[in-house]
């Protein structure tokens, strides 16, 4: 497996050195506005962590792992795609839960359908970003334009896990 | 974000670090570290501790590059410049485009919609916007980069990409089936 941090790094540095040689300004503030994230981002991060974590300790894994693991199939993404169209919460929260779901024996094609459903149904960035700035309409056509989607994308991952053989 | 002097930027670091959501964060550890020691144990408890300890350890690293890579794409993509490309384009070559962009757009809803609205008002058809916002929630670079990539690893986000290619045409092409209203005729395509 290739090592993200490696990954991450280089392109961080590489991009770094294009803007650095484009402005030293702009290069000086896409630093200090990353590190404000970063500071902001990183204790919640851990406490999201943690909380995630004692939840998994409650939650009863093997349940969890026969329901929407590799082999739960159609239901399975069914179900995921139901509980991550109803996750009101941003990537901080989102995340973490899945860390825990996948350690628990959630499958591959299964979190797939959840993140699809989590991503394009967030109904807290909807009400707050979509319907403020385009409008109802807008929202709601889009959102019934997308309710195949969490199924589509976890079918298409169930071939690729197929192919690949991962769970 | 962080401009203005040292010490304005100071204050509002220590207020934005430990002010609303952060409570809420430690609130919910708290209550659940506590329901775990109660149902579970003192054992159980420290070795969640230990194994959060060890992920978020894993994460820092990846989380700080992937922060900074997201801040200087910022710079390199201004928004006008995203609203200005997929606006010019019409037909399934606007479905293209507007995919290709969603995944490259940096930062979050604040950043994306505002595009969207621009692109709206510069005559773009409902279809390419609803597969921009398809393909910036899916597939935007930015989240797979912040988060999939350090805690989910690069395998899983490699297959949850490749599933996640056809969906912005899947959703685009569904709404073109929806009447248009009287004000939305002009529109190049819908």
């Amino acid at each position: 497996m290739l090592d993200s941090a490696i990954l991450l790094w280089i392109a961080a540095v590489v991009l770094g050195v294009i803007v650095w040689r484009r402005s030293f300004s702009a290069f000086r503030g896409a630093l200090e506005a990353a590190g404000t994230q970063l500071l902001v981002v990183i204790p919640r991060v851990f406490l999201a962590l943690l909380a995630a974590g004692f939840i998994g300790k409650l939650l009863p894994a093997e349940t969890i792992g026969h329901s929407i693991g590799f082999e739960s199939g159609w239901s399975g993404i069914l179900i995921a795609s139901a509980f991550g169209a109803l996750m009101p919460s941003g990537p901080m929260v989102a995340f973490p839960i899945i860390v825990v779901l996948r350690l628990a024996g959630a499958g591959v094609p299964q979190v797939t359908a959840f993140l699809t459903a989590w991503a394009v149904f967030a109904w807290h960035r909807v009400l707050i970003y979509e319907v403020a700035m385009m409008g109802y309409r807008f929202a709601a056509i889009r959102m019934v334009s997308s309710l195949v989607l969490p199924i589509v994308s976890g079918a298409i991952a169930t071939v690729l896990c197929l192919l690949t053989g991962m769970r | 974000m962080a401009e203005g002097d040292g010490s304005g930027t100071r204050r509002l670091t220590v207020k934005a670090v430990f002010g609303g959501s952060f409570i809420a964060f430690a609130a919910l550890a708290a209550v659940t570290g506590l329901i775990c020691y109660l149902v579970i144990g003192g054992n159980a408890l420290v070795s969640s501790l230990e194994s959060d300890v060890n992920l978020f350890l894993f994460i820092l690293p990846r989380f700080t590059a992937a922060m900074l890579l997201a801040a200087f794409a910022q710079v390199l993509l201004p928004r006008d410049k995203i609203a200005r490309y997929v606006s010019e384009e019409a037909g399934s070559r606007a479905l293209t485009i507007a995919t290709a962009v969603g995944i490259m757009t940096p930062g979050g809803p604040m950043t994306s919609f505002p595009i969207v609205r621009a692109l709206r008002d510069a005559g773009t058809g409902r279809s390419p916007l609803i597969a921009y916002v398809t393909s910036w929630s899916t597939m935007g670079l930015q989240r797979i980069l912040n988060w999939e990539v350090p805690l989910l690893g690069v395998d899983f986000a490699l297959v949850r990409f490749a599933s996640s290619l056809p969906l912005p045409f899947v959703a685009g092409l569904i709404a073109r089936a929806w009447p248009l209203r009287a004000d939305e005729r002009n529109e190049k395509d819908a």
